[in-house]
């Protein structure tokens, strides 16, 4: 019944940090009737409140809406995309299951590097791009110029693009019928094997696993034995269904075309792969849906809780956030500096934000975080290769023939006037400058090739403070290459600190142990004796600073008996002391260790 | 053992480092505060006190009279038989005045002297000069007073250890029996915390303390607490007891008391205190916990130091030569005061 698939649209909406995708997801749900208006927060698919905060969407979501029309009833099923480059991965699946896409763009800002890498991949999997013309009521409002860029930017025609302002709910009622009348409906054999693409799941406690599913063939129903293509894993189905914006619609069936969710008594998201194949175990598709595979961290770093005895909490903690976060990945490590904590991996640098702030804001644990790293190629001299996620894993230098670091293809997308600036910036971080493209007569788009090591600790706030935050960045890994690297140690007292230890391009060695001994210097506290703070390279020191030993700490007055001075300045250094690690002899407090992972440029 | 403190927060002006309330131009304002004083006084039940103290501020910007007078109320209801102490500014006392106090019954005078050396008093804006500081040191002694305090300051800018010891040889020339000195320190909400004057290095300060220490006991005068130097037989009885935690009762504006296991604190407004009932602006009862802190925090400011309790992180202490036995008691060594409060820390976290 090719009827039925003719009346469903699968799309999603491609847009930048805050030129209105949320709101505009809003509009839609208003416009189809599903939620009133009084009974909606703000911004529905944003669901997490950090999300709501950042303004971004961080897991995909999906929902069904139903807009009726002279010509019949459509379901028009839009899939959220995770909005940033560290889920790449998440936004093509998304992507791979629809047919169209609403490419948003801000009226005054027009268009942005994560728009570009998105739409591009977008065009790769063959949607439909529509574009919108969004806040078209602000008064910096520029939509003919707008137009102009994507057409000559993205190569689509913008002409007919609705000018819109989601915000004050202008020219919204068009939508639906741009969406109908430009994006293909599905076309899938109804009767053929079961294919169905998975793009997200989560973790329910009381479904367990909820698998969000665009079925591309055949069809599924309650009671059926699936299998994952990719893990192989097997389940019955417990419960099927639609995605309402409040809540689950439980059907008998979802068939080609449609998108829904499974529930199928699964215990674990790493049972459920974003981008696997659900097929049916009686007669299983012969080929999976192409385009699976499996992510793998890029970012990695040590997580401490602050006071040891939490060491357990936070255990808990990573355990309930990976129960929806299929690809936060970590591991007890031990450190000498801070003690017991984990090793954990992540997508990127905002996944790694993220994870740190949900921790300590939802579970109400104060981190200590090593430096970020990214893995290392390490061939040695007997010709074995290990991969080193961590600096103070590295074997011995003498053991090692060569190294290589990951390197990323980073787009850059800035007015014009920070060019030099920005340009410079990338240089220093060590970039291979490939291409720079105007965008229109103001804007440009510059294209480097960068250590994905240079952009992990401060990049994003280098480019922020250079271009006043008007630049917006996107990267993707692209390979490995040979480089010149060394393990730089930060030693106090005569010991290395672990926990301090950090690999970087001999180049920048020097300068960087000049700063971060500075650093140290600033945030240690007086001791008993003289400190000395030392950065080296192998054996040999490249920079010193000293902590000079603490001469005075006596208060002298205590006139008329009025101790309460005394006390207070006691209480606040006790609360120090409570907050220092103990490294060798000398104590650290944790803002050390922190403060070193924030060095300005 | 139990003292009283009186506090009288006028002063002719305020000095610039001086963070203590006290308020200058109130003249009309002493026959109602002491009024008050004497009224709050009755909220405390009759009992003999160990020492007497009237503290400020400058008691000595009231008229010797009514010093006089508010002390023989206070006798009436506190009876004492120990130390009486009045603190004075050499540019507001006379030996007229001087006399008046001495026959009022107070016993031990405490001078502000704070340097003798004319370029530091104006640095620190003092009303007096250095002839005036000793002038009154003779006044005091020929009033009668056989128990004569004077307050040093050091650590000033510009200032060396020979400068400090050259006012602390002064002073043991003149007959005083007891020395307080302190380090110049800049407090928030001072007029010195707003012009920054910059201080000595820590070294370059302790260098000017171990100075002024040397000099002192060259003149036979003992440290019994690190900022507290007396000839044998005149230390400082009341400010003793706050350091052995005795209780005290405070009474006047800003005054500090601590009775029955409460620590509490008056309120600073003069007109508040004036025509308050219940002067107390804050009140703290004790804990075990506090009162343990309390004994090392103020007892291990003296010399004799306090009772070793078998604190575990003493033995580390000792090893890193900041504490040392003496006797029953552990006190701390002279490099153990320079860092008192690190090893307080240490000693109770």
């Amino acid at each position: 019944m090719a009827d039925r698939q003719a009346f469903i649209r699968n799309f999603s909406i491609i847009a930048h940090i805050d030129h209105g995708k949320s709101t505009l997801a809003d509009r839609l749900l208003e416009l189809t009737g599903i939620v009133s208006e009084r009974d909606m927060e703000d911004q529905l698919l944003d669901n997490m409140d950090l999300e709501r905060e950042r303004g971004i969407t961080i897991k995909a979501r999906a929902v069904r809406l139903v807009y009726k029309r002279d010509d019949g009833e459509y379901i028009l099923n839009l899939i959220d995309t995770p909005g940033h480059v560290d889920f790449n991965y998440e936004v093509s699946r998304s992507l791979a299951a629809c047919e169209g896409a609403l490419l948003v763009v801000d009226a005054a800002q027009g268009i942005e590097a994560q728009t570009l890498a998105n739409t591009y991949l977008a065009i790769e999997h063959n949607l439909e791009i529509l574009p919108v013309i969004n806040k078209i009521d602000l008064p910096s409002a520029q939509p003919d110029v707008v137009k102009r860029e994507i057409e000559n930017v993205i190569g689509i025609e913008a002409e007919n693009a609705p000018l819109i302002s989601a915000k004050q709910g202008i020219n919204i009622d068009c939508l639906p019928d741009y969406i109908i009348d430009n994006i293909p409906a599905p076309s899938g054999d109804e009767s053929a094997p079961l294919r169905a693409l998975i793009f997200d799941s989560y973790y329910d406690s009381y479904k367990g696993v909820i698998v969000y599913v665009r079925i591309h063939e055949g069809q599924l129903s309650r009671g059926d034995m699936i299998r994952f293509m990719a893990t192989g894993g097997e389940f019955e189905v417990v419960e099927l269904g639609y995605l309402k914006p409040d809540g689950f619609a439980p059907s008998e069936t979802l068939q080609a075309g449609e998108v829904g969710y499974i529930a199928a008594s699964i215990k674990t998201v790493q049972d459920v792969k974003v981008g696997d194949t659900v097929t049916a175990v009686a007669t299983p598709a012969r080929e999976p849906l192409p385009g699976y595979k499996e992510v793998n961290p890029m970012v990695f770093s040590g997580i401490y809780p602050a006071d040891g005895a939490r060491y357990e909490d936070l255990r808990e903690a990573l355990e309930k956030l990976k129960l929806n976060d299929a690809s936060l990945m970590y591991e007890p490590e031990t450190s000498i500096a801070l003690g017991f904590g984990f090793r954990c991996g992540f997508l990127g640098l905002l996944h790694m934000e993220i994870i740190q702030e949900r921790l300590e804001r939802e579970y109400n644990i104060d981190l200590v975080t090593t430096a970020p790293s990214v893995i290392y190629r390490v061939v040695k001299t007997d010709g074995s290769v290990v991969f080193v996620d961590n600096p103070t894993n590295l074997p011995p230098m003498t053991e090692i023939d060569y190294m290589e670091e990951p390197f990323v293809d980073a787009h850059i997308m800035l007015p014009q006037p920070y060019v030099g600036s920005v340009m410079e910036l990338c240089q220093d971080r060590r970039g291979i400058y490939k291409d720079m493209q105007y965008i229109d007569e103001g804007r440009v788009s510059l294209h480097y090739e960068l250590p994905l090591n240079e952009i992990i600790y401060d990049f994003f706030d280098a480019l922020k403070s250079r271009t006043r935050g008007y630049a917006s960045f996107d990267y993707e890994f692209k390979s490995y290459v040979k480089s010149d690297l060394v393990k730089l140690d930060m030693l106090l007292n005569g010991d290395i600190v672990d926990a301090l230890s950090f690999v970087v391009h001999s180049t920048k060695a020097y300068a960087r142990g000049r700063r971060i001994a500075e650093k140290l210097k600033d945030s240690i506290p007086r001791q008993l004796f003289e400190v000395p703070i030392q950065a080296a390279i192998g054996g040999k020191i490249i920079a010193r600073e000293t902590v000079r030993a603490l001469r005075k700490d006596v208060l002298a007055k205590c006139y008329g008996g009025d101790i309460t001075r005394k006390k207070k300045l006691l209480e606040k250094q006790k609360e120090g002391k409570k907050r220092m690690r103990q490294v060798g002899s000398v104590s650290i407090p944790q803002e050390a260790f922190m403060s070193v992972l924030k060095l300005d440029s | 053992m139990i003292g009283l403190y009186v506090h009288l927060p006028f002063c002719l002006r305020k000095c610039p480092y001086c963070a203590f309330y006290s308020v200058s131009g109130a003249e009309s304002l002493f026959p109602a505060y002491v009024e008050r004083v004497i009224q709050e006084s009755r909220l405390f039940s009759p009992r003999p006190v160990d020492t007497i103290y009237f503290g400020g501020g400058t008691p000595t910007v009231l008229p010797p009279t009514l010093l006089k007078d508010l002390l023989a109320t206070l006798l009436e209801r506190f009876p004492c038989n120990g130390e009486i102490t009045v603190e004075a500014n050499p540019a507001t006392v006379s030996p007229a005045s001087l006399q008046i106090l001495r026959r009022a019954g107070f016993n031990r005078i405490s001078i502000g002297v704070q340097s003798l050396k004319n370029e530091e008093l104006q640095f620190l804006e003092r009303l007096h000069s250095a002839e005036d500081a000793a002038q009154t040191i003779l006044d005091a002694s020929n009033a009668g007073f056989e128990n004569i305090s004077a307050d040093l300051m050091f650590g000033l800018p510009g200032q060396t250890p020979e400068d400090v010891a050259f006012s602390a040889d002064q002073l043991c020339n003149l007959p005083v029996s007891h020395i307080s000195a302190y380090s110049l320190s800049i407090e928030d909400g001072t007029p010195f915390a707003v012009r920054s004057p910059e201080l000595p290095e820590e070294e370059a300060e302790r260098e000017m303390y171990y100075s002024l220490r040397r000099s002192l006991e060259g003149h036979g005068f003992l440290q019994y607490e690190i900022s507290n130097f007396a000839r044998p037989g005149f230390e400082a009885m009341h400010n003793t007891n706050y350091w052995l935690c005795g209780e005290y009762i405070g009474l006047g504006a800003g005054a500090h008391g601590y009775t029955d296991g409460v620590r509490y604190e008056n309120t600073c407004d003069l007109k508040a205190y004036i025509s308050s009932t219940d002067a107390v602006a804050n009140k703290t009862v004790l804990t075990d916990a506090d009162r343990y802190e309390e004994r090392y925090m103020l007892g291990l400011r003296l010399r004799k130091g306090i009772r070793y309790d078998g604190n575990s992180n003493v033995p580390r202490l000792i090893r890193a030569g900041l504490l040392e036995k003496h006797g029953e008691n552990i006190r701390l060594t002279e490099r153990g005061m320079d860092i008192a409060n690190y090893v307080i820390t240490e000693l109770i976290i």
